[in-house]
Order: structure tokens, then C-alpha cells, then sequence
């Protein structure tokens, strides 16, 4: 129903859009998510000519919308929008809101109208506010009737610009469950979104956008379960990481303390956790300690915010040798201490590199 | 960026103005009391035998020592307990630790040392048992 | 001393103005005493010229109307007047507490005023006169008005059709030559004029405008002819043609007769001057400023001309001022730049001067009626203040609601008729009214081109009574009634734009 080729977008000197290329079938329920600032809101934007395109081309049921001779507004009819500031009409109350559009623009008289938009309005759940104002309404309802405006018109898509992200936690599963209760009944929908357990529930496809393009796309499971790539796993797990380079014997335990109680810091860690982390990082060098001229070793802290791990990483260069291996040690105190605050060590050998896997013991 | 900022100057500050290690000595009639106060790692720890070990060689046989204030340590710490404590016994002298507790605790109790040395609850009943 | 001088500072200057005012200062005995004084004349008269020339030390005070000349000296603003005799006598007669001082100070013959390259118009004119000196018409006038003193206007056959003749008149100059009485201009001049009118077979239309604009509306053609009392002089004769002299008059000092020492002769007073209490002084300046030779239907003309013209203007300058905004609001740079342009000049030339240049400069040598021009120069002004008040109720509205109409398939026009429009209309109502009443008191100043609306009115009133206080409070009064009376009817629009006010009230109801 909507094929898009090449689009970008440019403001000014930024390049928000690079080249997106995707289709979207009839009846098809897709989320869009991302980190923010990524070009989501402004793809969406582009697919209803609210932002202009710089480049590509975007086919909506046939019709080159990009084309000065097609009528714009007519194509716009049929698609409709949900926004994040609802954008209700405030000098109409909640029933002209609805009945504005199917009266001046597709000809209904104002019985017509009327009637339907009271079963759009029950269907929402906001019969009884048909008389009120929009400034009368809470953030929810506000949400709610900006939904039944858009059914209003018999769209064959409604957009979503991230139809929840204004509104306060209590009223945001109103408006999920509206949603939900369309895509049950087969409108096709995009919806810009950081509602990822909904966005799992109600889509049938997942664009993950990043770097101006759809970086990664996929059926729900794909996406939030098995994400391939390096940044839609970040995101999906909500992965923070901190990495420190150690290239000669000559570090800075204090300084580099500095920067792991920092990155504690901002991962809000218990103390307790910042403690074995420094204690665990500092019983390693002590190992690492006499062949720290030869190889060069790499710690990359890395803390699932969803699964509340942290994992914790050395890589180094060199022959393939575990350093922790008892055979090798001095003797055994350091790592029975670094046992004791981990829950697991792994030794892999990965290419040229040696790395050992520690997940430190939860608090 | 100001944050980074903020916090390398407060841990600059910080080493300025605190080192990371300091001993206390106070003589009790039954034991030199040794307050070690701060973090006992890789970089202190050294430090902290050479004090003892001058203070052994001056004829000091019986220890106290209190970690009260001691908020790390690392096996480089208890290695360097071990060390002295091998040299105290060598003399035939005593030496007992109290006020062990939170990570330092932990880490004792980790790595087994928890049953190598006795340990106390305070100064005073540290003293009392090495009379 | 300083420091007492400085705590009652405000004592020591009121002292010092009350002084000066002339207010403890001694009596006048004669034309020579006038010397250092403050002398009232009418601004471009030849009483101008003549006080200035002989009076260099005193303070010439220039009036821009003879009644506001009578005010002057009534007040006490200024200490004594020029004025032509024969109008000084009629004054004289219902003012007892005037005198004239000393004798005629100059006489000079008056004539017409007439364009330099009208001589058709000022010849004939001088026939006619000819044709009435002959025939006994002209000393029955002189008879009539001048010895007689009547304020009774003989009939004169008017012709229905004839050669338009626009006549620039002073509607105040006062008795003998002209004045309103019962709503319709009395005098030597009119009867003059009216059996001119006659004789050559013209149909007059008579501009009421100030004394020093005569010339000035001569020479743009937009009278045909003068009859101000104008006496003839080589400076004029430099701007403008004269007829041959209908008259000779003479020119006094006039001052208050308590401030006079010696007091020539006057005529024997109409007037008793009868103590009266409070209320029934209120009764009677009603009676005089009202109800007296029909005056009210003086007040009624200027009531409606002031309503016509404060309405068509706010009709034009809202739809001019719609398409300003909407050039000011275009992405187009030149339309961008005109409309900023235009609400610059707009806003930054008083009123009245571009009144007056719209009248006299632009619309000159064009036969167009002053209300026409007063329409289009206040419309012109509101609409400079209205873009900009359409601009910010506009911006007002947020972005977002636009949006929403654009993506429902709503084009940008309809978009802002149907969703933008209605909000911008209910924001700006309040400051709209605001302007639209400054609108209707800026209209006073119409006089200035000769449109007799309410003000003018006013000051015709005065020119007969004298009196300053009633016609001016009679006259704000009515201004205010006006500007309520609107206020209502805004307010009322007001409620109909907010839906919400309306439906409050059906549920109340």
C-alpha cells in the first residue's frame, strides 16, 4: 500500500534521514523504534507530507505523493494521524472535533456525522464527554478522542507519532488498549514508539531505526528476542558499557578506579557491587600484573539495565593462554577472592584474542 | 562533560588532600595498638609492612591492629598482613585484629583468612586477650 | 534660604504663574498698555499679521477659530483680542462683560477668495456684485445685517439644478457675516452668496473649514471659492485671486470689562446677567446649548456623521488590514517588506497629518467628498494596527492544531478558515475593541477637512453660546455613550465567538 524508495531528509546541515527504503502492506500493524533523535517522528512525518521530503520517492496506493500535480490532501484523507501533543481542535467541542473533517471535507450531513461519531466515541469510551471541551479533559481522553477523530474519517492507515509519550503513566494504558483494540480489527497502522512490550504485543513487523535508516527490521520475536546487530541488541537490552585500555604496566589504578566508580555511578550500582567490582578489577591486574609489557589488555564493563548483570570482560592480546588458570599462579589467593565475588568465569579464545567473561555476583 | 569533569577534580582533591593509607600508632600497656585507616591494595600495602616492620624491628612484639577505618582491601592487603604476622610470630609475639567488618569482612571470610588470625569485636577486648 | 526656597518651591511657582497670568496685574487703559501683553488673534488672519508687526514685544497668541478666540479672552488665557468690528458688536450685544478698547486699530476691504486661473468664476462674480450695488439690492443687505443687526434670513429662491459651486465658509465667524442659526447658516454672507447662486445659475455646496485653510483648500481646488472674511491683501493676492471688495471693515481691540480702565461705549446690553443658582444654571445652558434655535439638530447631523464614519472605517481598515497580515505573513519577501513598510508609515504619522495629506495633497484638485476621504484615511490607519493584531492572535494558535487539520486532508486555506481563524478571532476580540473605540474619538478631529461630525458640531454651538463648559461636557458625553454603547455591542460578539460562554448558559437555562 505504501512503498517508500530512498527517502531522506536533510534540516539544514543535518542528514535526520539517509536512505530508508521499506513497504508497508495493507493491514499491516508496524512499530518503529529507536533511540531518540534517530529520524523516527520525521519518517513518519514524511509518509503524510507534514515534513517534506529532500530526496526519494513515496507511493502511497500507487499515487507519487511527491509529484507537485497529485492532489496532496485528498491522498492525506485517507491516512490520518495520532500526535503526541493530541493537536485536538480547542475552540470545538469533542463532537464538532469529530464531525469537522466527515462534514467539510467527505460530504456527510450533519446527522450522518453525528451518528457515527457517537459510535466512534463509545468505542473509545468517551460517550459521555461528547459535549465537553478538549481543555476540559484529562491528557488520556484528550489521546482517546484524537483516535476516534482520525476513525472519523475511514482511514485506510493511521499514523502514530508516539501517541503515548506526553501522558502519565496511569493514562497510558488507555490509550494502549484503544490501540489494541484496532489493530484487532485490521487497520493498518505505523506506530512511532517507546512502548516496547506493546509494540511486541500488537505489531506484526518491527522497524528498528538508527543512523538514518531502518538499521535492523524484523517480525517482533526477531527483534526483541534475537536482535542480529550490534546496536539493535544495545538498545533492546538497554546495554550500557564502559571499556578501559591497559597497555603498559604503568597504569593508574586510581585513575582508572575513578572512572569504574563514575560508571557506577551513572548505573546507579549498589554500593556493595562497586566495591567488588573495584576489588575484582584490582585482583586481575595483580594476575595481569607481570606480563603487562607484552600483551595489551582491554576491560569493558557491561551492565544489562533489564536484566540487572554486570558483566565484565578482559581481553587481551597474546599467545592463547587462560592467566587464570591455576597452574600458572603464584599462588591461589586472588582467585579465590575473584571467585568469590563472581558468579561465573568463562575463558574463550576468539580469534587472536584471549577473553575471559566474568559476571559478577548480583548484590 | 561537566560531570567527568567534577569528579576527576574531587578525586584529584581527594588525593591531595587524604592519602590513601594512614596508620595510627597508640601504645597500650598490653599491645601497640596500629589503627590502619583508608583502602590496604597493590599501592598501600607495601607501605603498610615497611611501618611494621620498622616498628618490629624497634622490639615491638605485640600487635593490635584496627581496621575500624579501613574501607578496602585487597588480597595485596592480607598478603602483606600474612607477611608481618609470619614475622611477629618469628619474635614470638602476638598480634590480633578488631573491628573487622563490611567488605573488608567479606573479603577476609572470601578468601579464608576469616579463621587464620583471631579476630575481635573491639580494641579493648583485643587488649584484654593479649595480655 | 535655599532650603525654604526649595520646600515651598511649588508655593513660590504657583505665586510666580498666578503673577504672570496676570491675575494681580493692573488695568488697561489703553491700546498702548496691550504692548508686552498676551494678544489673542485668529491664525492667518490679517489681525494676525497686523499684531504681530506692531506688537513685537507682546505674546501673540493665534486661535484657529473665533470661538475659541472668545474663550480665550472669557478664560483669561489672554489678556485682550483682535477681531473685526462688525462681529465685535454683535458680540458685544449679548456679552456685557466685553469691551472694546481704544479705537479701530486698521480697516481693510474684504473680498471673495477665489484660484488664480478661476477668472471665469471671479468675474462673474464681480458682475453680480456690480448688478446688486445697482440695483438697490446690496444697501438693502448692508441695511438688513449691518444697521439693523437682524438674525432673520430673508427667502431666496434656490434652483434645484445648476453649476455645482463648492464655497469654503468659517461656520463660527459670527454675526453679521455668518452663523448657525436653527441648523442652517444665517448672515450677510450667505444672503450674499445665496442670490449669487441664483444669478448665475449655481447650485452651492458649502466646506466648513478653519480660517487658515481657506487659502490652502483654494489653491487645491477643492473649493471653488471662499467666503472667510478675508480681507485683501498683496501677500495674498500672491496665492490667491480677490474679487472686488464687497465691504470694508474695520478691526479692534476687545477685552475684558473688568480689566479695562476706561471703557468706550458700548451698545446697550440684550442680557441681563441674573445670578442664578447651580440647578437652574444647568437648566438654562440646556436650554441654550440644546433646545435654542434647534441646536440639537446640530448635535443629531454631527452624531450620525461621526457614527458613518467610524463604522465604514472599521469595516474597511479590518478587511485592508485581513489582507495586510496576510502580506505579512507570506513567505514572499517583497510582499514580506511591503506590508512591514506599510505598518511602519501607519503607525508612525499622527493621525491628523495624514488625514490631512490624504485631503489635500493626494485628493487634490478632486471634487471628493471629506467623509469619503476621512473613511479611507482612518480605515488606512486601523488597518496598520488590526494586521498587526491579526498577526499575533495567528501566531498565537499552536502549530500543532494546524498540523492536525493539515494531515486530516484539510488544504492550508481551509485548514486556517475552519481551525485557526475562529480561535484567532475569539483572542483578539478584546484588544480589537480597544482599537475600535480609539478608532471613534480619533474621528473628532475630522473638522480639519469640514466634516461637521460631532466635535465640529460642538464648536458651533460654542461660537453662539459662548459657553465652554456645557457643549464640551454635552459633546464627551455623548462620545462616551457611543464608545459604551459599541463596547456593548463587542461584548456581545464576544459571547456569540466563545462557544463555551454560549453553552454555559444553555445548561444554566
Amino acid at each position: 500500500m505504501i512503498k517508500i524508495e530512498h527517502l531522506s531528509k536533510r534540516f539544514g546541515n543535518l542528514e535526520v534521514l539517509k536512505d530508508v527504503s521499506v513497504e508497508i502492506k495493507t493491514g499491516e500493524v508496524i512499530s518503529i523504534i529507536g533511540p531518540s533523535g534517530t529520524g523516527k517522528s520525521t519518517f513518519l512525518r514524511c509518509i503524510n507530507l507534514l515534513d517534506h521530503p529532500s530526496g526519494g520517492s513515496i507511493r502511497i496506493d500507487g499515487v507519487d505523493i511527491m509529484d507537485p500535480k497529485s492532489d496532496v490532501p485528498k491522498v492525506r484523507q485517507k491516512m490520518n494521524m495520532v500526535f503526541q501533543s493530541f493537536n485536538l481542535f480547542f475552540h470545538l467541542s469533542v463532537m464538532d472535533n469529530l464531525t469537522l473533517g466527515p462534514i467539510k471535507l467527505l460530504g456527510m450531513s450533519q446527522q450522518d456525522a453525528e451518528r457515527k461519531s457517537m459510535d466512534l466515541l463509545k468505542l473509545v469510551g468517551l460517550a459521555e464527554k461528547a459535549e465537553s471541551y478538549p481543555d476540559e479533559l484529562s491528557g488520556g481522553q484528550k489521546q482517546r478522542v484524537a483516535i476516534a477523530r482520525c476513525m472519523a474519517m475511514d482511514p485506510k492507515i493511521i499514523l502514530f507519532d508516539e501517541p503515548t509519550s506526553a501522558l502519565d503513566p496511569t493514562m497510558v494504558s488507555e490509550v494502549l488498549s484503544v490501540i489494541r483494540r484496532l489493530a484487532k480489527d485490521g487497520m493498518t497502522m505505523a506506530i512511532v514508539t517507546h512502548e516496547m512490550d506493546f509494540a511486541r504485543d500488537v505489531s506484526n513487523r518491527v522497524f528498528y531505526m538508527d543512523e538514518g535508516v531502518i538499521y535492523e527490521e524484523g517480525t517482533p520475536e526477531q527483534i526483541f528476542d534475537n536482535p542480529q546487530k550490534e546496536k539493535t541488541k544495545t538498545f533492546i537490552n538497554r546495554i550500557r558499557s564502559f571499556c578501559y585500555h591497559i597497555t603498559s604496566p604503568d597504569y593508574d589504578l586510581y585513575a582508572m578506579n575513578a572512572e569504574i566508580e563514575m560508571f557506577c555511578e551513572k548505573q546507579i550500582l549498589a554500593v556493595k557491587t562497586r566495591q567488588n567490582l573495584l576489588l575484582l578489577v584490582e585482583e586481575m591486574l595483580q594476575i595481569f600484573n607481570p606480563f603487562l609489557s607484552s600483551l595489551l589488555l582491554d576491560i569493558v564493563l557491561a551492565y544489562s539495565e533489564k536484566k540487572e548483570i554486570l558483566e565484565v570482560v578482559f581481553e587481551y592480546t597474546g599467545e592463547s593462554v587462560n592467566l587464570l588458570d591455576k597452574n600458572l599462579l603464584a599462588d591461589e589467593l586472588g582467585l579465590t577472592i575473584i571467585q568469590g565475588v563472581t558468579e561465573s568465569i568463562d575463558y574463550r579464545h576468539m580469534g587472536n584474542k584471549n577473553r575471559l567473561t566474568m559476571i559478577l555476583k548480583s548484590a | 562533560m561537566r560531570n567527568v569533569a567534577l569528579t576527576r577534580l574531587s578525586h584529584f582533591i581527594k588525593f591531595l588532600t587524604i592519602t590513601y593509607m594512614t596508620i595510627e600508632i597508640k601504645k597500650e600497656s598490653a599491645a601497640l595498638v596500629v589503627k590502619v585507616a583508608g583502602r590496604l591494595d597493590a599501592v598501600t600495602a607495601p607501605e603498610y609492612e615497611k611501618k611494621v616492620n620498622e616498628l618490629i624491628a624497634d622490639g615491638e612484639i605485640n600487635f593490635v591492629v584496627d581496621f575500624e577505618q579501613l574501607e578496602y582491601k585487597s588480597s595485596a592487603g592480607l598478603r602483606a598482613l600474612l607477611a608481618t604476622a609470619k614475622r611477629i610470630k618469628g619474635k614470638s609475639g602476638k598480634i590480633l585484629l578488631a573491628n573487622i567488618k563490611g567488605g573488608v569482612k567479606e573479603v577476609f571470610d572470601i578468601s579464608g583468612f576469616g579463621t587464620i588470625f583471631p579476630m575481635h569485636d573491639s580494641v579493648a577486648s583485643a587488649l584484654s586477650a593479649s595480655v | 534660604m535655599l532650603n525654604l526656597f526649595m520646600k515651598y518651591r511649588l508655593f513660590v511657582i504657583v505665586a510666580g504663574c498666578l503673577l504672570c497670568s496676570g491675575f494681580i496685574s493692573k488695568p488697561l487703559s489703553s491700546i498702548d498698555d496691550l504692548k508686552d501683553k498676551r494678544i489673542g488673534v485668529l491664525m492667518g488672519s490679517v489681525h494676525d499679521r497686523y499684531a504681530n508687526k506692531t506688537y513685537p514685544q507682546a505674546s501673540i497668541l493665534q486661535y484657529k477659530s473665533p470661538s475659541d478666540l472668545m474663550l480665550g479672552v472669557k478664560s483669561g488665557k489672554i489678556d485682550a483680542a483682535i477681531y473685526s468690528y462688525d462681529e465685535l458688536m454683535q458680540l458685544l450685544s449679548h456679552h456685557d462683560d466685553l469691551a472694546i478698547i481704544g479705537d479701530a486699530l486698521f480697516s481693510t476691504p474684504i473680498g471673495m477668495g477665489f484660484h488664480r486661473d478661476n477668472n471665469d468664476l471671479r468675474l462673474e462674480f464681480n458682475r453680480f456684485l456690480k448688478h446688486i450695488r445697482s440695483n438697490g439690492q446690496y444697501d438693502a443687505m448692508i441695511r438688513h445685517w449691518m444697521n439693523d443687526r437682524a438674525v432673520d434670513m430673508p427667502e431666496i429662491q434656490k434652483s434645484s439644478s445648476g453649476k455645482p459651486l463648492v464655497v469654503g465658509i468659517v461656520s463660527d465667524n459670527g454675526l453679521p457675516f455668518n452663523v448657525v442659526i436653527n441648523n442652517r447658516m444665517v448672515g450677510f454672507g450667505i444672503e450674499l452668496l445665496e442670490r449669487f447662486a441664483l444669478y448665475s445659475g449655481r447650485q452651492i455646496t458649502y466646506r466648513d473649514l478653519e480660517f487658515s485653510n481657506q487659502i490652502a483648500a483654494l489653491e487645491s481646488k477643492k473649493i471653488d471659492m471662499s467666503a472667510a472674511v478675508m480681507s485683501i491683501t498683496e501677500e495674498r493676492k500672491k496665492q490667491i485671486a480677490f474679487s472686488d471688495p464687497y465691504y470694508d471693515q474695520a478691526a479692534n481691540m476687545f477685552a475684558l470689562k473688568k480689566n479695562i480702565a476706561v471703557k468706550t461705549a458700548g451698545p446697550k446690553t440684550m442680557q441681563k446677567n441674573v445670578s442664578v443658582s447651580f440647578f437652574a444654571g444647568i437648566i438654562n445652558s440646556f436650554q441654550s446649548n440644546i433646545v435654542q434655535e434647534n441646536r440639537y439638530l446640530l448635535i443629531l447631523g454631527g452624531l450620525k456623521t461621526t457614527v458613518i464614519i467610524s463604522v465604514l472605517a472599521t469595516l474597511f481598515g479590518t478587511l485592508l488590514g485581513a489582507v495586510v497580515c496576510f502580506m505579512r505573513m507570506s513567505s514572499s519577501v517583497i510582499l514580506n517588506l511591503l506590508a512591514k513598510t506599510y505598518i511602519a508609515i501607519l503607525r508612525g504619522t499622527p493621525v491628523l497629518v495624514f488625514l490631512m495629506l490624504i485631503f489635500y495633497v493626494v485628493f487634490a484638485s478632486v471634487n471628493i467628498d471629506p467623509v469619503f476621504v476621512s473613511v479611507i484615511a482612518f480605515g488606512m490607519n486601523f488597518a496598520a494596527y488590526v494586521a498587526e493584531i491579526f498577526r499575533s492572535g495567528i501566531e498565537s494558535i499552536d502549530k500543532g492544531q494546524s498540523e492536525a487539520g493539515i494531515a486530516m486532508g484539510f488544504t492550508k486555506v481551509n485548514t486556517f478558515l475552519f481551525i485557526v481563524l475562529p480561535q484567532t478571532v475569539q483572542r483578539i476580540l478584546p484588544v480589537y475593541k480597544g482599537e475600535f473605540i480609539s478608532l471613534v474619538k480619533m474621528t473628532s478631529i475630522v473638522g480639519y477637512i469640514a466634516v461637521q461630525d460631532l466635535t465640529k458640531a460642538s464648536d458651533i454651538i460654542r461660537s453662539r453660546t459662548f459657553d465652554a463648559f456645557f457643549p464640551l461636557i454635552m459633546v464627551a458625553v455623548l462620545y462616551f455613550l457611543i464608545s459604551w454603547f459599541l463596547m456593548l455591542l463587542m461584548e456581545y460578539a464576544e459571547r456569540l465567538t466563545n462557544p463555551k460562554l454560549n453553552r454555559k448558559k444553555i445548561l444554566i437555562a
